[in-house]
Formats: structure tokens, C-alpha cells, sequence
């Protein structure tokens, strides 16, 4: 089975490297992203199996990136938020756009890696 | 001289600077403002400082790990007392901002059907408590038998977990802890959670819900904290209605136990119903479904709550076919309230998030349709004059027009 890819999106760097090595340890490839901008781009071009998003990030947050990936037709991406941001209007407004997973940071490495794999089941089950 | 008369000599004095005497008071505009700026500044400060935390713990649990490469049982065991701490930091910040949202009106429970073998059996739940390295032998006995509950599961749980971090906290490296559950005499089941800790002297009990209490004997075996855990579960408790019992003793561990309201529909309909008669006596307009099912009514007197929940009800099966309802009041104003019928056994984690976030009908009816489809949903507002909501609730009509029945 090839190995699935997940696009790793948040502006502190320090989450970044910490995401990455937990999830390439864990088996995924990882690409990284530090902007909304760059998530969509990375997205676009390199169509990975799940996308992790900080909400608040320059150039396009959270739900901009769903705008986008809307419009270039990868609205049915799994995508899990992972954000500081705990207000329940954040995640009121997360999930009227269709996020089921909304994880808050300090997260737990393990409850991360169950939910990607979980939301990686689904993905296959509805594909199949 | 009398003071109440001028003396002949006085002069009139023309001022110079007039002093207006203005409120101090704030309006209740610039309160809501204050409190809206309050909470945006406290967002901001989880938000800024849950970021370096989160990098703080995940890189001390991916060196702990052996992810960046091997490590001696010294560095284990420092590594171990940073993740503790930061861990400490974490639930301390969680614990200031449950309280923020108490303070401001902002910290609600929506409760639901909720069957405590489902509350307890989720393994990362009970895993949650901070262990500080201790060994805990966590056991959960509850019975089949154990009826539901109405309640919020997250606060549940937030209150549960609060009371397992302390048994771990206060009690030496061997923690042994049973959960369990009974039916309760009357219309409470009882949740306790009991550990063979240090105990607690009867002075400190007393205490023991108090925001920022800690006794001595707490402060000496763990001298971090806030002592805003168990301060939080009696909000949490009380917001359900419900009550707590402590039972402890100095070296003979400690057991406190959460009664909760058992599920009971009928009950519910008929509470909440009260007041929608009410609505009707007083005149007012909103009601409309209470209205057309109360039309039937025959009796020469106003229908007792009971007699108007059991008309309703017929009315609801009449138009909907379901054995049960639930009646859940809305907060937000105008207040909307909505009957959901063919309700599920257990309300999807989804569901339960938004009914918490907005409390407000159209948005909760929106999310439901998100997650079941067209669930038949009846809405009713109390303020149809109110242009806009009339508006919103068309819109909601047109959206799902098997689903929604009647809109008042």
C-alpha cells in the first residue's frame, strides 16, 4: 500500500517540525505549508490524502482555504483543524462548513494520530 | 447666623467652571461592550499562550518517545517532570478561562440523553488524568441496570476528569480508583468517584468547593495548582441540577459523588411546558404549536401542565409518529425554542457542539441537517414580529420542507 500523504498547514514553525516528525514517524509523508496561500497551493498541486490546518494563519486562514479548495474542486479533502483557538463560535462556524474534526492545541500526539487514521478509514470506506 | 438664610453681606458668585455631576455608571451597552472586549482579550491570551505550550509538551513527548534518537532513565526521568509541569501549566490555563466563562454568562450546559456506559468507556477519557507518574489502577463498575442521565456528556466529563486528577493528585504513588454508578433513589442517578488517597479532615471538606481554596495537606502534597477543579465541577453539578456528597477521612481515602437528573422525557415536556402556557396566558403571540394543540381541549378549565404536555404530545404524534420528544428551550433572544421528535438514542458529539455553541434554534436545526438529512424538526419562535427571525425562519421552512412541520 503506498504510503499516504498529509499537508501539514500552521504559521508557527516549531508545530510544523513537531507535526512532521510525529506524523513521519508514523509511517505518513509529510508536506508542510506556513500560510493559507501556500496550504491551497501544496493542496492543488500535490492532492494529499489529508490536510491538517491551523485556523489562524497569513495570507488566508482556515476557512479561506476551504473557500478556495471549493472553488478548484477538492472540497471532499478530509481535513482536520488544529487550533489554539478553543471559542465555541470558532467551532460553530467550523463545523457549518462541513469540519468534523476539530482538534485544540496542546493536543495529544496519540489522539492526533487515531483521528488521521480514522478520518483516513473513512475516506477509503466512502470511496469504496 | 441661620444657614438655611444668605448673610446679608454674601455675594453672588458667578462661576467660573461648572461642574456637571455625570453617571459613572456604565450603560448596560458599555458593559455588554466590556465584557465582549474582555472575552476577545481572553481569547486572545488562551490562544497566545496555548501555542508555546503545545510546542513545549510535543517536543518533550517526542524526545520521551525516542523519536530523536535514544535517551539515558536520567534524561527520561527530567523530561518526565517537564511534561508534568507543562501539563500542570495547561490545566491551570483551562481552569482559568472555565472559570472566565462562568463569570461572564458564557459557560452553559445543553444536556441530552446520555447513557453513562458510553460517558465512561471512552479509553482516552479515562486515560486523561494527569498520572504524574504515579500507579493508578482505575476500575468503572456501571451496571446495565443504571438509567440514562440528562446531561451535557462534555461538562460530564470535564467535571469527572476534574475529580479523577485530584484523586491522582492527592494520594500516594499505588492510586486505586473505582467510578461507579447507581440508580439512585427518585429521579437522580448517582456518580461516584472514590479513591484510597490521603483523606481529607473535616474543616477542609467544608471547603472544598471554594474557588481557590486549597487546604494545607493539599498545598503540602501538591504545591501546584489553582484550587479551581473541584469549584468548577460544582458549577458544572448545580448547572444540571444536581447535587454533590463528600465522604472522606484522614488516611482513609476520599468518595464524592455527583446526583444527576435521570433521563425523563415526559418530565421534561411537562417543565418546559409550563412556561409555553404561560406564554399563551399572558397573551402572547408565539406558541403556535401549543396553540393548535390545545384547540382539542374540551375542559371547562385551563389544562393543568400535565393535561397540555399529554395534548402536545398527541399533537406531536399526530403530526410526526414518534413514541418521544424532547423539548429543548433555546437562550439566545429572542429565545427560540424547538421540539425535536424521533429523537436518537444519543445525540451525535456534532450535534451536542453546536447545540452548546449558539443555543439558538435555526442554527442548531442547520446543524442537525448537516448530520441527519431532513430529521422531521418542528421550530417555534416566540418573536414572529421580529422581521428578520420571520425571515430566518422561512428561509428554514424552504430549506426543508419534509422535515420542518410547523413554524409559529
Amino acid at each position: 500500500m503506498s504510503r499516504k500523504r498529509i499537508l501539514v498547514a500552521d504559521d508557527d514553525p516549531d508545530i510544523v517540525l513537531a507535526l512532521r516528525i510525529r506524523l513521519e514517524a508514523a509511517g505518513y509523508g509529510v508536506m508542510t505549508a506556513m500560510d493559507g496561500k501556500q496550504a491551497v497551493e501544496g493542496i492543488r498541486s500535490s492532492n494529499p490524502d489529508v490536510a491538517i490546518l491551523d485556523i489562524n494563519m497569513p495570507e488566508g486562514n482556515a476557512f479561506a482555504v476551504l473557500d478556495a479548495l471549493k472553488e478548484s474542486g477538492h472540497q471532499n479533502l478530509p481535513i482536520i483543524f488544529l487550533t489554539a483557538d478553543t471559542q465555541e463560535k470558532s467551532q460553530v462556524k467550523a463545523f457549518h462548513r462541513g469540519i468534523r474534526h476539530y482538534l485544540t492545541k496542546p493536543y495529544d500526539p496519540k489522539t492526533l494520530l487515531v483521528l488521521v487514521e480514522h478520518v483516513l478509514r473513512e475516506a477509503r470506506e466512502s470511496a469504496a | 447666623m441661620s444657614l438655611s438664610q444668605p448673610a446679608a453681606n454674601a455675594h453672588t458668585i458667578t462661576p467660573s467652571i461648572v461642574i456637571h455631576f455625570i453617571s459613572v455608571l456604565p450603560s448596560s451597552a458599555e458593559l455588554k461592550h466590556e465584557r465582549e472586549r474582555q472575552a476577545d482579550f481572553l481569547a486572545k491570551l488562551s490562544h497566545d499562550l496555548r501555542t508555546p505550550l503545545t510546542s513545549i509538551r510535543e517536543f518533550v513527548s517526542i524526545l520521551q518517545d525516542g523519536l530523536a534518537g535514544d535517551l539515558t532513565d536520567q534524561q527520561r526521568e527530567y523530561l518526565a517532570i517537564a511534561l508534568r509541569n507543562a501539563d500542570t501549566l495547561s490545566e491551570m490555563l483551562e481552569h482559568l478561562l472555565v472559570l472566565t466563562r462562568i463569570e461572564q454568562g458564557r459557560y452553559r450546559v445543553f444536556p441530552s440523553r446520555v447513557r453513562l456506559q458510553d460517558l465512561l468507556a471512552d479509553g482516552a477519557f479515562l486515560a486523561g488524568p494527569n498520572r504524574m507518574g504515579k500507579q493508578v489502577d482505575l476500575r468503572v463498575l456501571i451496571p446495565e441496570a443504571v438509567p440514562d442521565i440528562f446531561a451535557d456528556a462534555d461538562r460530564i466529563r470535564e467535571a469527572i476528569r476534574n475529580i479523577l486528577d485530584n484523586a491522582v493528585k492527592y494520594s500516594g504513588d499505588s492510586v486505586e480508583i473505582l467510578v461507579r454508578a447507581e440508580g439512585g433513589s427518585g429521579h437522580m442517578v448517582d456518580l461516584s468517584v472514590r479513591d484510597n488517597g490521603l483523606g481529607m479532615a473535616p474543616a477542609t471538606i467544608r471547603s472544598l468547593f471554594r474557588r481557590f481554596y486549597r487546604g494545607s495537606a493539599a498545598r503540602k502534597a501538591s504545591p501546584r495548582g489553582l484550587g479551581l477543579g473541584l469549584a468548577i465541577v460544582k458549577e458544572i453539578v448545580a448547572r444540571h441540577g444536581g447535587r454533590i456528597a463528600v465522604r472522606s477521612a484522614i488516611g482513609e481515602g476520599t468518595e464524592i459523588r455527583l446526583s444527576l437528573p435521570k433521563y425523563e422525557p415526559k418530565g421534561i415536556l411537562v417543565g418546559s411546558l409550563r412556561s409555553a402556557w404561560r406564554g399563551i396566558a399572558d397573551g402572547g403571540e408565539g406558541f403556535g404549536f401549543v396553540k393548535s394543540a390545545v384547540r382539542g381541549w374540551k375542559g371547562a378549565q385551563t389544562p393543568s401542565a400535565r393535561e397540555l404536555a399529554q395534548l402536545v404530545r398527541e399533537s406531536c404524534r399526530r403530526l410526526l409518529g414518534p413514541e418521544d420528544s424532547i423539548l429543548a428551550n433555546g437562550e439566545s433572544g429572542p429565545s427560540i425554542s424547538l421540539l425535536l421528535a424521533g429523537e436518537k438514542q444519543a445525540m451525535p458529539e456534532a450535534i451536542r457542539r453546536v447545540q452548546r455553541g449558539v443555543a439558538d434554534g435555526l442554527r442548531f436545526r442547520s446543524g442537525i441537517e448537516i448530520e441527519w438529512g431532513s430529521e422531521p424538526i418542528m421550530l417555534h419562535s416566540e418573536d414572529y414580529r421580529n422581521p428578520e427571525q420571520m425571515a430566518a425562519a422561512i428561509r428554514c421552512r424552504e430549506g426543508s420542507a419534509e422535515g420542518l412541520v410547523n413554524v409559529s
